[in-house]
């Protein structure tokens, strides 16, 4: 039996992060740019409470069905430990934050054919790959991934910016 | 799996004083973009220490230049020590870092990264002679590429780091 090669897909980012941040903000603006980009959001939460704080895990799954034949998944996979409350004075004003380590995975996937029409038969998962590799392969990895990529780094700058780094530009925005 | 041949290394930025992390970083992923490299980055580290913060980022960009040929830039830059500092510039007040500041370049050629050419023993026993005997012309003029690339990315980091004179 052949095999469909329905999946582009790729690890974008990996940051890693020890300090003060608001937990709070950071995860609004993970969700609300998700859902702001219409992507259908769906969340995992895990808290474990030990003795040098809080190990939360925490992850969103964006979908958005872009037409009949592909969609776009993007994944956001947080992991915190050793998250405690402190208390910061900014400009003169007390400020209730948290501090943690922590690290945010963004991974990147287009799925073709999700309608899974093309699995009816071997001959059509034939063609399916003949399409993918010749003709329209210029067109699912430039334009479709393309796309799909320049939004994660979107959201990866939205992440760096929330959490004040450094490196929170990108070249696409 | 595809081959990789180390083209180009030893490049080194050294950098110790007031910088501008956020200038740098843009003039590296600007010129990723105007040179059509995909950013890749692969990690990225913010910790903050008593000494001071602690930044590390990896990027591995690449640009495919041909069905067959793919070029590979590995950057490696690690900030120490870093603190934000305000100096005053035209009369104008300016958030800047100070710190220890080093980047490292290498210049990776990679050929049949699709893996097209292994499927079979006798498929990789030809290729390893088109490589070495017919294709040669053609990889000595990416490879002088990829160096050239990567000679330019160090030289415009470089150059921006010695614009600053505090």
């Amino acid at each position: 039996m052949v095999k469909k090669e329905g999946k582009i897909g790729q690890k974008i980012t990996e940051l890693r992060f020890s300090g003060v941040f608001d937990y709070e903000k950071l995860y609004l603006a993970m969700y609300n740019w998700l859902r702001s980009h219409y992507y259908e959001v769906s969340e995992t939460y895990k808290h474990k409470m030990v003795a040098t704080g809080a190990e939360i895990e925490l992850t969103f799954k964006g979908e958005r069905k872009e037409s009949e034949f592909y969609k776009y998944l993007l994944d956001v996979e947080t992991h915190f430990w050793d998250m405690v409350d402190t208390e910061v004075v900014a400009d003169g004003k007390k400020q209730k934050l948290n501090k943690a380590r922590f690290t945010i995975v963004i991974k990147m996937t287009v799925v073709l054919d999700y309608q899974s029409q093309f699995d009816k038969s071997g001959f059509l998962v034939r063609l399916f790959n003949w399409l993918r590799f010749t003709i329209m392969k210029e067109r699912i990895l430039v334009l479709w991934a393309g796309k799909l990529c320049s939004e994660a780094y979107k959201l990866d700058t939205k992440i760096k910016e929330e959490l004040g780094m450094y490196t929170a530009y990108n070249a696409y925005s | 799996m595809p081959e990789q041949k180390l083209v180009i290394e030893g490049i080194e930025i050294g950098f110790e004083g007031v910088m501008n992390i956020k200038e740098i970083y843009k003039i590296l992923d600007d010129w990723l973009n105007d040179n059509n490299y995909d950013k890749n980055e692969l990690v990225n580290v913010e910790y903050l220490r008593p000494e001071g913060k602690y930044i590390e980022l990896v990027l591995e960009p690449n640009k495919k230049v041909s069905d067959y040929v793919k070029n590979i830039i590995k950057i490696k830059a690690v900030a120490k020590n870093v603190k934000d500092v305000e100096i005053e510039q035209d009369g104008k007040k300016k958030k800047m870092q100070e710190g220890n500041l080093s980047i490292m370049f290498r210049g990776i050629l990679e050929t049949d990264y699709e893996g097209r050419w292994e499927q079979k023993a006798t498929i990789f026993f030809l290729r390893v002679l088109v490589d070495k005997y017919i294709y040669k012309f053609y990889t000595d003029r990416f490879e002088s590429a990829l160096a050239k690339d990567v000679r330019e990315i160090s030289t415009q980091a470089k150059s921006f780091l010695n614009l600053y004179k505090y």
